[in-house]
This record gives C-alpha cells, structure tokens and sequence, in this order.
C-alpha cells in the first residue's frame, strides 16, 4: 500500500513559472532558491535512532583484536569477512554498501561514545541520549526540542509555516520536546496523511483549568499541528521526487520520504527517523546482520539520492542508540547491555575518518563493557556548531554544559553563499526510459545555456535548451518521438553548456 | 487521603464504568445506579468470572515452529477472540484487568511466536486477574512465552542471559534505582536452567546455578521464587506496583501520597490485587471531579467502545485489525519491553487523524485505510443503522434534548454551552428545531455528519 502509493505519485513535479524549450515542451523553473531554512543557514539534520541497543563491536569490528574473538567464540565476525577500513578496524560484511562512503570521505565513525555511569535499561538509557542530560538529571524535553526553540524565539507565538521538525512513524519522539510541547509532526505517509486531515478543523472554546483540561488543549493542540501542516507536507511531497531506487523496507521508506519532502523544498530543518530491533540478547546472527544491511542500503540511497539532487552539502545523517552491548557473547548466542559504542555521521561535509583510540578489550569497566572516550553531547556539541552554526552560547543554553567539540565536520561546506546553486546536470530519471524523461540541471548565476542530445556516433539529434537562464533549478521533459525524427532504442548523451560549465551524462531510450 | 466515597449517582456511575470496562451502553448506567456503589464494586466489578471458552482446540496442541504460516492464523483468532472478549465483556473488571496485566509482564507475537503459549500466558493472567501478584510474578517468570520473549531458555549457569533478570526489577516489580547490575546479574544466576516444554516449562538441573547467589543485601542458593520473595521484601514494590494501577486506573501521574496507602493496603494483604482495586474504585479521590474525563482513550478503548456505545456486532475484524495497528495497539505487539505507556503517548499528528477517520468510517461505513484499488472507496463492510440507533433514544423527536442526551452519553468531560449549542446548529443544518424529525428527508445525512462532529471533538477522546 505504502509502496504503491509512493510510486503511483512519485513522478509527480509541480514548480514556479513554466517556460518553454525549444521542442515545444515546458521546462518548469523553480523560482525560490531551495532550502529557505533561516534558522540553520540553510541546513538540516537527520537524526536516525536504532532502537534496542545496536552492538558496536559487530558493526565496527576489531578484526586484529584476539580478545574480540575469543570474547565471541561464535558471534564474531570472521577477519576474512571484515571490510577493512584502517589496519585494526572493519566495517561488518553486511554493510559493504557504506564502503564506497567512507572512501569518499562522506562517513565519520566517532568511536566509543557514551556517558559517566552508563545506565544500561533501554528506557533511562534513551531519554538520557534524546534529552541530553546527565545519568542523574532528569529532563522532559529534547536537545533537538530546545535547540528548536532557541532558533525559534518566537514559537508559539508566531507558528512557522513549514513544519520545524517531522518524525517518521506514528510517535512523537522526546527529542523534540519542548516546554511548549512537541516541535515536530509525525506521519508514515505524506499522501494519506493530508487525505486523513482534511475538513477538520478544532474549536477556540476555553478550557478549564483543571487535569483533564490538560489533556483536552494537548489533543487540540496536536490536531491544530497535524490541520496546520498536512497540506505542506503534501505539496512539498508532490513537489519532490527522488533520483534512486530505495530498498523496499521501513528505513528505506523513511529516508525516501525525507528526500523527498527536502528536494520539493519543504523548509524543515529536522527530520527523525527510526530503525528498531537491535535489543540482540538472543540468536542475534539471525537478525543483527539484516539490520545493518537494512541501514546500510537506506543510507547509501539516501546520500546518493540527495547528492543526484544537488542537496548533499546541505544534509547531515547521524546515528544514535542508548548503548552498545556487552564485550562477551552470553548464552544465548547474543550480547546482553553494554556502555561505550560508536556512531556514525554521514554528509558531504563530513571529515570522513574514525574518530577516537583504538579499542582496549583488556580494559573494560566492572561489567565486562567498553568505557567511553567521548561524551555524546560531544558528538551533538559538533554537529550543533559545525553543522547547524549554533555558537557556544546557545550550544550551552541548549545542552546545559560546554562540551568540547569535535572535528568531524567540515564547517566549510555547504556554508550559504548568495546563491545556493551550483552548475548541475542531474541524471534523467526515469531511465531508462520510454519515450518520455526528465532532465534536470541547475546553474549559479544568469548564462547562456544549451542542452544537446548525441546519438552514440557523436550525431546531433535534439537540441533541448538554447537561451538564457536566470540562476535556479530548471526541470525539462524530453519525448524521444517529438521534436525530431523518432528515435531508436538505444544509448543518448545529454550534454549541457553554460558558460564555461559543460559536462554530460547518458541515458537509454528501451521500447 | 483515600476517604469513601459518598455519592453515587450518573457523573459517578459513568466514570466507574468508562474507566473499568471497555465502553458501555446506555442501560448499563441504568443498572450500576439502580444497586449500590458497594454492591457493584464486590458482586459485579470485582467478582471472579468464569473462565471463557478458548479460541480454538488448537491451545492444547504442541507448538509447531515450522508452520509459520498456520501460527499466524491462529494469532488471528486469538486477537478476535481478544477483541470479542472485550466486546462481550459483563459488568466486570476482568477483561481490563487482564489486558492490564499482559502490558504489564509484556510480550510480543513477533518473538513469542506460538499462540498456544500467548493463549496460555493469557490464561495465568486470567486466573491471578483478582488474585496474588507475587505468586503470579512467580508463575509469569518460569512462564513458556516468557521464557522465551525475554531469553529465560538461553540463561544458563555456564552463560547467563541478563534479560529476564533485568526487566524483571526494572519494569514488572521495583523499578529503576533501586538494585544494582549486580543484583541484575545474580538474580539472572539464579533463574537458571527453566525452559520451556510441551505446553508448560521445567527446570534443566545442570544448567541452574545452585551456588550462593548475593541479591540485595541478601544470600543464599536462591531459586526463581527465592529471588521474587527478596524483591516483594521491599517496601517500594508495593509502591511501583500501585504506581502502576494508579496510571491504569486512575490518572497517568500519580498522587504520591494516594500511593502510598494504596501500597500499605496491597503489603497489609500480603500482595492480593483486590483489596487495593476496591480501595480505589470506593474512594472519593477517584470520583474527584478532576480525575472525571482525564485519561485519553487506548485505542481498544475507543474501538470496543464506540462498538458498545453503537450497538455494532457485526464487525470486520480485518479492517479492526488494521486501524489498531495504525493506531498503535495491535493485539499481542506492544512496541517493546515496557508495553503502552498509554495517554499522550497514543496521540500524534498521525493518530489523531486515524482516529478520527475510524469514527467516521462506523457512521459512513467507508475509511481512508480501506482503499485499495479493488475497493476504491474504502468500504469497510459494515456501518450503523443510524436512524434506528437515533430512535433508541426516548428524545430523538426533540432536536435540543436529543443533543443533549447524546452528548451527555458520549463525552464526560464537562461541555461548554457554546459547544453544545454548535453540536445542536450541526444536527439541524440551517433548519428550525421544530422541523427536526428522524422521518424527515435528509436526515440520516444529518444524523450521520452531526455523529461524525461529536466524536471528533477530542473531548470525546477523554474518559
């Protein structure tokens, strides 16, 4: 259902002002730069929770390490099996997809994060992580929910008119809890979402102040939220599309679906998205390596996706999970709850690398789990300053404390310029493809552009674009029966000029 | 302080019956009023019912883990015979309690797998409902489905498994902060070696960890029920316990002095879950105009209740199926170890929204979740009589008592003229109320879109 109704409303594109190419079919400009997103410079990060504690030994694994293995006599991952990213580390077989990341330098493994005096039930453990507090501090909003609201001074006054924060699902994470409630929306599915919300409406009538007062103004204020934004949501979902296949499972969906609302240009600054199952205490082989597959393959799409789109520079991926588990398999061949653990930060902007010591399985804490190296508000520290451009007074407001930052990221890339184009010519999509494709391309400032189809002989057979362009994001449908001599089906070079810019891309008519 | 109750009268009766059954119908307020408060908390509310039949003879078979595709049907039937449990349920607590006690010792379909040990899991909380919590948390620890949704048959002397022990302090007994790891890791030593067989579980001698185990502040060669009588030694799991009925029952955040009494009366009973049930439903503090309409609806709570409040029985449990799911209270999988949380965790910009389409579907017997090429409009199979559900109330002739009487029966929290009054203009749609009647033309249209406004007021979310 979920499926279907995505790629029956997936190639849908709406824009601004249509212009026309010289074969006579539209070329739909958009005409506001993308990613209007004043609070963060433009910039928007993804937080993605794997819920149940994932065990980062089996992910990053330490495949020169003896005690890892003889810790794990039947759980371990083979050293032949390892994808090996530096001398003593490896990522876990099943997540061969993200090798092509990191050696591009777009993934940063931070090793061995956690906190003083772990706690290691899921629930105490998880509100520590999504509320920033200390293991003896107890908050009930979020860091994302506060760095919301300090970015935001004027909420709930004045209700922004896209969405601050959306979470994939059904909850509402304490994340992005506020002392004004929740900051962000949830949904499974743009399109059912608005077709659920429409018509409704909520009454002014005064509440009284009593318990279940409380409760009456939450319920209106939730349905106020979901009336206010179904319809954004939609829009910017029929607005978007996404240039690569996703696997065809929940986080493969969720991450689709934030693509897709970011290239339609929904200025949502936060997006959260959730991957369960990682509470491995039994049989954990039979589930554990599906789910960093599972991962693995949203996130590449995800990353190659937003980059085919020219929004990478922009976005940033991060993982979080209350803890890692235990050093020794237990008896059930699986790992009981753990400490320290590694995560991960995917982004164009990231210096791709692992970050922090090298293991030492020799020296655990009394539990027989891995000390941390690295406070996790560290990790959101340097993602809040590097990333999002908070600076150290509304980083400390927000977490509370000064934390040290880190240098994962590259705080050079992606920084606002006047024009958040660049020269850009995207793969069509669909390709192959029979008659009738899209090709989009994106240039910086005012030019002279022209786009020529090339048979594979190097023959002139349509010229697509010939005038001038105001800088922004041009979509342009080509019918390989118009405009032309029919074509056969077979290989086509599309090649883009504009100024000095050119480069060019193929693409395969299939009848 | 837990003082009795003085009154009892509709306000009281209606809270009663919304907060301990799943809904009820107009003739029941009728019949909780017309004998004492007293009399219907001890003989009714709280006496022991039967047993119900089982689903299916299938509960005494031995489970087949190979047959995947039979165990999920037979899941099914489990999750209709829940939900027609609930929709059948007599003046009793039973089927709240129940489902009370299976969120409390969780499980999950997902891991448990086989129904005949969900079904059997249901039945050890069927026979403790009204009775000891500790002998139940005794029999839920060496339980076949427990055993295996918290990995009891992997934990063995050579190689503990610490997830049993752990959720067993943290979320069914004394709660966070008051054991240490180590407790957690001796108590896991000393539940060694049980697992599952048959249709019921032993104890494997070789693989139990007969040593002296420490366990807080205790030593011994503790056993499964050693370990459960240190932890009821202490005085905060009466209290943690209570916290929880609290929640269920009462409101979602505790009156810490109404707990501790309520955790006096179930030491002073030497863990029985009765006593502290009758000390809440009697006590003024429950009736207290505050705590009237301050929990927000599970979904079963709306679902089974909108059937009770409508006089639906002939039900599509497939589409049921799919809007608890939607909603977030599929039958039998709870999102994790801690179960529901329950109130404001139901509610999101995604559930408000299904909620409100579920309503609507009962009166126009057509849903949003339901379409599907082959059912472009989303029929889902039945709908109410509406005319016939309107003329079930003595006032239906009469457009402003007819309102009245209707919103007096769906919505507790206390409505503002203002509303009632947009209620009343929605009913007559621009006509005059002495034109009202159930045979005039059009009004089953009005009637089906007035139903559909009132229970999408969220205070029709409360009860």
């Amino acid at each position: 259902m979920k499926r279907r109704e995505f790629i029956k409303r997936a190639g849908i594109i709406s824009g601004g002002a249509t212009a026309f190419s010289l074969s006579g079919l539209p070329i739909k400009a958009f005409a506001k730069p993308f990613l209007n997103i004043k609070s963060f410079d433009g910039k928007i990060i993804v937080v993605l929770q794997l819920k149940g504690g994932n065990d980062g030994l089996n992910t990053i694994i330490p495949y020169e390490d003896d005690l890892y293995y003889s810790n794990r006599p039947t759980l371990s991952v083979n050293k032949n099996d390892v994808i090996k990213i530096t001398s003593q580390l490896g990522l876990n077989p099943n997540m061969q997809t993200l090798q092509s990341l990191f050696d591009e330098g777009k993934m940063s493994i931070i090793q061995n994060v956690g906190y003083d005096n772990q706690d290691r039930s899921h629930f105490r453990s998880t509100d520590v992580w999504l509320t920033a507090s200390d293991v003896d501090k107890y908050y009930y909003d979020g860091w994302l929910g506060r760095t919301l609201e300090n970015v935001n001074p004027d909420y709930p006054g004045t209700i922004p008119n896209h969405p601050m924060a959306v979470e994939l699902g059904a909850n509402q994470s304490l994340l992005l809890e506020s002392q004004h409630g929740g900051m962000g929306i949830s949904f499974d599915d743009p399109w059912s979402f608005n077709e659920l919300t429409e018509g409704s409406t909520v009454d002014d009538e005064p509440i009284p102040d009593t318990i279940a007062g409380k409760e009456l103004e939450f319920l209106k204020q939730v349905s106020r939220q979901s009336i206010q934004y179904a319809n954004v949501v939609k829009e910017h979902a029929d607005a978007g599309w996404h240039e690569v296949e996703y696997p065809d499972t929940w986080i493969g969906w969720q991450l689709r679906v934030i693509a897709n609302l970011i290239a339609g240009k929904m200025e949502t600054p936060v997006y959260v998205a959730s991957h369960w199952g990682f509470d491995t205490h039994a049989n954990q082989n039979d589930d554990h390596p599906q789910l960093l597959k599972e991962f693995a393959d949203a996130v590449l799409a995800f990353q190659r996706d937003i980059e085919e789109q020219g929004l990478a520079d922009k976005i940033m991926l991060m993982t979080i999970s209350e803890f890692g588990r235990r050093v020794a398999q237990n008896g059930g061949l699986g790992t009981d709850h753990g400490a320290a653990a590694p995560l991960f930060v995917f982004g164009n902007s990231v210096n791709g690398g692992v970050y922090g010591n090298q293991l030492d399985l020799a020296n655990l804490d009394p539990y027989g789990d891995l000390p941390h190296e690295f406070d996790f508000r560290q990790v959101y520290a340097t993602v809040m300053k590097d990333h999002l451009g908070l600076g150290s007074s509304a980083r400390n407001t927000i977490l509370k404390k000064d934390f040290e930052t880190l240098s994962f990221i590259d705080s050079t890339v992606g920084v606002k310029t006047n024009n958040p184009f660049t020269f850009r010519l995207q793969q069509n999509y669909p390709n192959p493809f029979n008659p009738i494709t899209k090709i989009r391309f994106a240039i910086p400032k005012a030019n002279q552009v022209s786009i020529i189809v090339y048979d594979m002989l190097g023959r002139k057979v349509r010229e697509l674009v010939n005038g001038n362009y105001k800088a922004g994001e041009y979509s342009i449908d080509f019918n390989a029966y118009k405009g032309g001599a029919r074509l056969a089906s077979g290989v086509y070079i599309y090649r883009i000029k504009a100024g000095s810019f050119t480069t060019s891309r193929k693409m395969t008519l299939l009848k | 302080m837990l003082n009795k109750v003085n009154e009892w009268n509709e306000v009281n009766a209606k809270h009663l019956l919304s907060r301990t059954m799943y809904g009820f119908k107009r003739v029941d307020v009728d019949f909780a009023l017309s004998i004492t408060l007293d009399n219907f908390v001890d003989n009714y509310l709280l006496k022991i019912n039967t047993p119900p039949s089982p689903p299916n003879s299938w509960v005494n078979d031995l489970p087949d883990w190979n047959n995947t595709q039979g165990n999920i049907v037979k899941y099914m039937e489990l999750g209709i015979w829940h939900y027609e449990l609930m929709r059948t349920e007599s003046y009793s607590l039973s089927e709240k309690l129940v489902n009370f006690l299976s969120n409390h010792f969780v499980s999950e379909a997902e891991k448990v797998e086989i129904p005949q040990y969900q079904y059997i899991q249901n039945a050890l909380f069927r026979e403790f409902a009204f009775g000891n919590f500790k002998e139940l948390t005794k029999k839920v620890t060496i339980d076949p489905a427990m055993l295996i949704y918290l990995d009891g048959e992997y934990n063995t002397k050579y190689e503990p498994n610490e997830n049993y022990a752990r959720e067993l302090l943290e979320l069914f007994t004394i709660g966070i902060g008051n054991y240490t790891e180590q407790d957690i890791r001796n108590a896991a030593r000393a539940l060694t070696g049980w697992y599952y067989d048959g249709l019921s579980s032993s104890l494997d001698t070789e693989n139990h960890d007969s040593e002296i185990k420490e366990f807080m502040g205790q030593s011994g060669n503790f056993g499964y029920s050693d370990i459960v009588d240190v932890i009821f030694s202490k005085d905060e799991t009466a209290k943690f316990i209570c916290r929880k009925l609290y929640k269920e029952f009462v409101y979602y955040n505790p009156d810490e002095i109404i707990i501790t009494e309520l955790a006096n009366i179930f030491r002073n009973n030497n863990y029985e879950i009765k006593p502290v049930l009758s000390a809440i439903f009697k006590s003024d503090h429950f009736y207290n105009d505050q705590m009237i309409a301050a929990k927000i609806k599970s979904p079963d709570e709306l679902i089974i209740g909108a059937f009770k409040q409508f006089n639906i029985e002939s039900i599509n449990y497939l589409y049921i199926g799919r809007v608890a799911e939607k909603l977030q209270q599929l039958a039998f999988s709870p999102p994790d170890v801690r179960g529901w949380e329950g109130q404001r965790k139901w509610i999101s910009t995604s559930t408000v929204p299904l909620r409100n389409d579920f309503t609507d579907s009962i009166f126009t017997g057509k849903s949003v979740l339901e379409q599907t090429e082959q059912n472009p409009r989303g029929d889902i199979g039945f709908k109410i009589n509406i005319i016939e559900f309107a003329r079930s109330f003595e006032s239906s002739e009469n457009a402003e008592q007819f309102v009245d009487d209707v919103l007096n029966f769906l919505i507790y929290f206390p409505l503002n003229q203002n509303t009632r009054d947009r209620m009343l203009q929605t009913l007559l749609d621009g006509s005059a109320k002495e034109d009202w009647s159930t045979y005039s033309d059009g009004a089953e249209a009005r009637l089906i879109k007035f139903f559909k406004v009132v229970t999408r007021l969220p205070e029709f979310q409360l009860i």
